[in-house]
């Protein structure tokens, strides 16, 4: 509860930051921010991934009430000595109504990257999807409605082409803040279709009919400078913030988007009958064939092909920023051969995503995880092998967050196999990073009741009396990325950065 | 490690901290009864003409303030721990409105009394009074930049409803028309019957988007997805027809009929049909049938995609209410609108602890809001004997095994607007016949053809439309788009 | 801040704060300032009318993909509720929609002045036509104010007529083929520029 000495503190705070030089201002500062930056991916775990799914499976062994809470059989889950994850190897018959056989094995994922893992245990305040969703990536409105991607790519975009994409739409993991103050610029950029986008970040490029870059500079100038403004229409609507954003468009933003050869880069297609770039004087990424080995599927899976455009966006700085995730839509691998179920591992994305819970909760949870699993190894790898330039790499500077909405409900009609399951408030988030403290869990989870609990945001001690809040989850990414909140009056998270 | 800063707003950061301190804390920011106490003081207030004033008066988005609302919450009762009561906030909102009068929170150069006055917000620098006096110094031009210009509105017309720019010849016949007002009434009649405006796809279709939320995944029917369970052209169609063709848009919550769209040489054309649910089994097959019979039908209430999609295995279904609130009815109760608590409530009948603190400043409203919902069958999970999306009125005694026993006592009866009502039927008639219905659909063709909500200026034209939508225009949305065409609003550049 | 966004504030605050309707040098501007942009398929509907062409002729990426009901429709300001859950127009302009847009009406412009050399000539007759010296101005002339008679749905003003003949100079240098390139430029101009997209 703030008290008034809190709130006068804080009201000097801000005169004394304003007394000195602007910040909204500083741009000198940002610039410099720009040279340093730090990544955000958001990977949007869409539909309620209960984390008690995921690293923090409870044996049955350890369960004082086994039957009806959401343990799994001991030999199912694997554990490693010294670390606090606990993930279960899965398979089965069904995916809630659809006859689709699965087997999952995340240990072999765990394996690999549980050092560069961070699981931090969260309540949440909404079991709306939409509701929860915005709230994962603005801590519940905890600064001005800013979300985690604006911040990010207003400290660390300012010198970006598109600082902030989301390779996702219609979710509230993609709605804008609501501080008028952050800056257009800093705000999200959709991009619906990953393989065709490239196509509109060069005026010219790859046209039957096209001019030289030369002549386009002259043909826009012209417009810009003289045609345009010598139209009635311009001067009555001067003023219209619409007419404006769209001038600022073609200014910088443009100028820096076809410098920087765009239309190549994020080409990660290849040339094809179906897609013939050399016909039209185009090409593929220099990147584009390691992507397509880290992610060989990007022409049938619309979340490879945002992951594959994810690491393009970053390792050409076109972005520091990069929201991406399943959607809703079923999508199955329809090259095997049927007989009747679907063959298996068959369902590469159940209805609904994490939602599809409410029909088959253990069967969905496990192979939707197991989806974003391989999401994240491929960008791990691929950002790993990136060199930055200074001797580190692309992925030391870079956060995956794991988005989710909330948990699911942690019981289960005693014994069953699989069921179906509603929204809950209680749950946890992943967050994969050399920024955070790796192999670490912050908080933990009750074995009896399937519940989480929270952590001391200080000492990240484990706390049974406490609930993590939404808004310390994101003050806590926040800090880890580096990311200036002093006048936000966020709370200061150490224990969830690397010391 | 990074040296860019970011900023905090200036001045304001101290409210930033209270508040970033406040929202840890379960309780709410918004305060219900703001937009009613505003307007009480602010009587003459163009914003207040529709009775409350809007949200975005004081907030961005619920909880978070705009300028002028953080100004206002520095000033309101200082030295009271936050959060405050609602009736303590009740008590000290007209003071902190006084003391902030002289500021200008938005700073855009007009202080926030003189934007009350005039119409425009007091924490949105873009929003600014309009000039006292308007010239118009190129009389002779095309533009009449100082009121409604006939001219102007005929293109806009043109491309809001035709969906393509006049011609050049086009434009010049309008021009020489000695009536420009019946000229361009006669557009808008004739653009009214295009696929662009009333087709599949087309704007009309369109506006329904975000309150049928399709998903072709699990799509029945034309262009279905692999997992059918309902076909959403129904509820397209359905709802396309209810604004067209001069007919009672109310019939979107109360009609109990079904509307199909056919394709008929490039033109969609939409058919009314009344069968049972058995008769439609036999028609349509298992997976697009309405399995609710006629005497329990809501409009899109109770069609089958609405249930499956919002319903789907919740025995209290408190995200269909939600949704059919928000999307019918304009309040978004996630977002702390349209609150109007019932006494007693939430009981709490399916044990999700909606009761406790934090929580029951909404479900206050939305439990009752819910309990008519709560006898349609989503997917499933209740009574395996009954088919899904149908009404059973012993529903709830099904979901006691995963609910609890209380589950089985939820009733019935419910509460809309603070008005008792015993079914969703009754729900319908109450929620058709209210001011929040027409406001909701005169707001979304207003901001499908101007971008935005009624500025405060506007407010007064913008409460004309509701009012006339229930009086002369007998609920037609085609009778209202005539006079919004009319609008200075609309019609001035 | 970007410079160039302080700019764009500055510069909106400015024509936010000046009078309205008042000075001798301009004869006015709208108080309200609103417009709303036109969609995709509207702008591209007005396109392919202004310039004799079919909808699907306007545009096709790579040769396959519809410019603007398929490979821009997002961008552009369309929708895809069903799939992609875009159920409504990008609140913002998309970074890239300029630069669609100009991609569009490149192809667009390109192939009416391919078609035109082909014969009959829609647009571009007067220039294909002229011969040399003031015949090729006045023909230019006549060029810009039929395309802001088909893409505008207007009389051209003399200031405009004069911007886009004047796109003739700046060419002549820089162009290969500076009749082709003036005539897709001019075209270019016009139907992109914010009074062909805004309304």
């Amino acid at each position: 509860m703030p008290t008034r000495r809190d709130f006068i503190r804080g009201l000097a705070a801000a005169t004394g930051a304003t007394a000195g030089s602007s910040l909204l201002l500083d741009h000198r500062a940002l610039a410099q921010s720009s040279q340093d930056p730090r990544f955000l991916v958001v990977l949007c775990a869409s539909g309620g991934g209960s984390i008690i799914d995921g690293p923090l499976a409870i044996p049955a062994s350890t369960s004082a009430s086994p039957d009806t809470v959401n343990t799994f059989p001991d030999e199912w889950v694997r554990s490693w000595k010294g670390s606090p994850f606990r993930v279960a190897d899965v398979s089965g018959s069904a995916i809630g109504a659809i006859p689709a056989s699965y087997a999952v094995q995340p240990s072999t994922f765990f394996e690999r990257r549980r050092s560069e893992l961070m699981v931090a245990t969260l309540t949440g305040t909404s079991v709306n999807h939409q509701v929860a969703q915005r709230r994962a990536v603005t801590g519940n409105e905890a600064w001005m409605g800013r979300t985690l991607q604006e911040l990010v790519a207003w400290q660390y975009g300012a010198e970006a082409p598109i600082p902030n994409v989301h390779l996702l739409a219609g979710f509230g993991f993609n709605e804008h803040g609501t501080d008028p103050d952050v800056p257009s610029w800093a705000g999200g950029q959709v991009v619906a279709n990953p393989a065709a986008w490239p196509l509109s970040l060069d005026g010219r490029r790859g046209q039957p009919h096209a001019v030289s870059a030369e002549v386009l500079a002259a043909i826009r100038a012209q417009r810009n400078e003289v045609f345009e403004p010598a139209t009635r229409f311009d001067r009555v609507f001067q003023a219209s913030p619409r007419l404006l954003e769209w001038k600022d468009l073609r200014g910088t933003p443009q100028q820096r988007i076809e410098d920087a050869d765009l239309i190549t880069k994020l080409m990660y297609a290849s040339d094809s009958d179906s897609f013939p770039l050399s016909a039209f004087g185009l090409s593929s990424s220099p990147s584009a064939q390691a992507v397509r080995e880290v992610f060989p599927d990007v022409d049938r899976d619309p979340l490879q092909a945002q992951a594959a455009m994810a690491y393009l966006l970053l390792k050409y700085r076109v972005s520091v920023s990069v929201t991406l995730g399943p959607g809703f839509d079923f999508l199955y691998d329809d090259s095997g051969a049927t007989t009747g179920d679907l063959p298996l591992n068959s369902v590469l994305n159940p209805p609904l995503a994490f939602d599809v819970s409410h029909q088959g909760h253990r069967a969905g949870q496990a192979v939707v995880w197991n989806r974003l699993y391989g999401v994240v190894d491929g960008l791990i790898s691929l950002l790993s092998a990136e060199d930055y330039g200074d001797g580190s790499s692309l992925w030391d500077r870079t956060m995956i967050y794991v988005a989710t909405e909330f948990g699911r409900q942690k019981t289960r009609p005693a014994g069953a196999e699989d069921w179906g399951t509603g929204h809950d408030l209680n749950n946890g988030v992943m967050v994969f990073s050399p920024l955070v403290p790796g192999d670490t869990l912050r908080g933990g989870v009750d074995p009896d009741t399937g519940l989480t609990y929270g952590f001391d945001p200080s000492s990240g001690a484990p706390d049974p009396g406490r609930t993590t809040a939404e808004a310390e989850v994101f003050a806590g990414l926040l800090g880890a990325l580096g990311v200036d909140t002093s006048g936000s009056g966020l709370p200061d998270v150490p224990a969830m950065r690397r010391s | 490690m990074p040296t860019g800063r970011l900023p905090a707003r200036p001045l304001l950061a101290g409210a930033a901290l209270a508040l970033a301190a406040l929202v840890l804390l379960p309780p709410v920011e918004a305060q219900p009864p703001a937009p009613a106490l505003f307007c009480e003081v602010y009587v003459d207030a163009p914003a207040c003409a529709g009775g409350d004033v809007g949200c975005d008066t004081c907030h961005t988005s619920a909880p978070s303030l705009n300028p002028y609302g953080q100004d206002l919450s520095l000033h309101l009762l200082v030295g009271e721990e936050r959060p405050l009561h609602e009736d303590l906030f009740s008590a000290g909102l007209g003071d902190a409105l006084a003391a902030v009068e002289a500021l200008d929170s938005d700073q855009d150069g007009y202080g926030n009394l003189a934007e009350i006055e005039a119409g425009s917000e007091p924490g949105d620098a873009a929003s600014q009074p309009a000039p006292a006096d308007c010239t118009d110094l190129d009389d002779q031009d095309e533009w009449d930049l100082c009121g409604y210009d006939p001219d102007y509105a005929y293109k806009k017309v043109m491309i809001d409803f035709c969906g393509r720019s006049p011609t050049l010849a086009e434009r010049r016949a309008f021009e020489e028309r000695s009536d420009p007002s019946d000229a361009l009434h006669e557009a808008l009649d004739l653009c009214l019957d295009t696929e662009h405006w009333r087709g599949r796809g087309g704007r009309v279709w369109n506006l329904a988007n975000k309150k049928i939320g399709p998903l072709k995944a699990v799509k029945a029917g034309r262009d279905s997805g692999p997992i059918p369970l309902a076909d959403y052209d129904d509820d397209y169609a359905y709802f396309v027809w209810t604004q067209t063709d001069g007919r009672d848009a109310r019939l979107v919550l109360t009609g109990q009929t079904f509307v199909s769209a056919w394709d008929r040489g490039g033109v969609t054309v939409y058919e009314e049909w009344d069968r049972s649910p058995t008769q439609d089994y036999e028609q349509r097959g298992h997976d697009r049938y309405q399995a609710v019979e006629k005497e329990r039908r809501a409009g899109l209430l109770t069609h089958r995609w609405f249930l499956m999609s919002n319903t789907m295995f919740t025995a209290v279904p408190r995200t269909t209410a939600a949704q059919a609130y928000r999307a019918f009815l304009g309040y978004d109760i996630s977002r702390l609108q349209g609150l109007d608590p019932v006494a007693d409530e939430p009981i709490d009948y399916d044990d999700k602890g909606v009761g406790a603190a934090g929580c029951i400043d909404c479900h206050s409203t939305l439990d009752p809001l819910t309990y008519p919902f709560s006898r349609y069958e989503g997917i499933g999970g209740g009574n395996p004997q009954a088919p899904s999306y149908s009404y059973d009125e012993d529903r709830m005694d099904w979901f006691v095994d995963t609910d609890g026993a209380d589950v089985a006592d939820t009733p019935e009866a419910g509460v809309i607007f603070g008005q008792p009502v015993e079914d969703l039927l009754e729900w319908a008639q109450v929620a058709a016949n209210s001011e929040a219905f027409r406001r909701a659909t005169v707001l979304d063709y207003w901001v499908m053809l101007l971008g935005e909500p009624p500025r405060g200026t506007e407010q007064g034209q913008y409460i004309a439309l509701v009012d006339a939508l229930a009086d002369e225009h007998g609920h037609s949305v085609e009778a209202m788009l005539h006079d919004l065409v009319d609008t200075e609003a609309y019609g001035a550049p | 801040m970007r410079p160039d966004h302080l700019l764009l504030w500055a510069l909106g605050l400015s024509t936010l704060l000046g009078p309205a309707c008042k000075t001798a040098d301009d004869p006015g501007t709208s108080a309200k300032a609103r417009v709303m942009p036109k969609h995709g398929q509207v702008w591209g509907r007005d396109l392919a009318t202004g310039l004799g062409l079919q909808e699907w002729e306007l545009c096709q990426e790579l040769g396959q993909l519809d410019c603007i009901s398929d490979a821009h429709l997002i961008t552009l300001g369309g929708v895809e509720p069903t799939t992609l859950g875009i159920d409504q127009p990008l609140a913002n302009a998309a970074v890239s929609a300029p630069i669609a847009v100009d991609r569009v009406a490149m192809a667009a412009c390109g192939e009416r002045w391919e078609r035109d050399l082909a014969g009959p000539a829609v647009i571009f007759g007067a220039v294909l036509e002229a011969k040399a010296g003031a015949d090729r101005k006045k023909a230019r002339e006549e060029v810009s104010s039929l395309l802001v008679q088909r893409l505008l749905a207007r009389q051209a003003t003399k200031d405009e007529v004069a911007a886009l003949v004047d796109l003739y100079d700046a060419l002549e240098d820089i162009s290969e083929e500076p009749d082709r390139d003036w005539a897709i430029g001019a075209c270019m101009m016009v139907a992109t520029s914010t009074e062909a997209l805004f309304y």
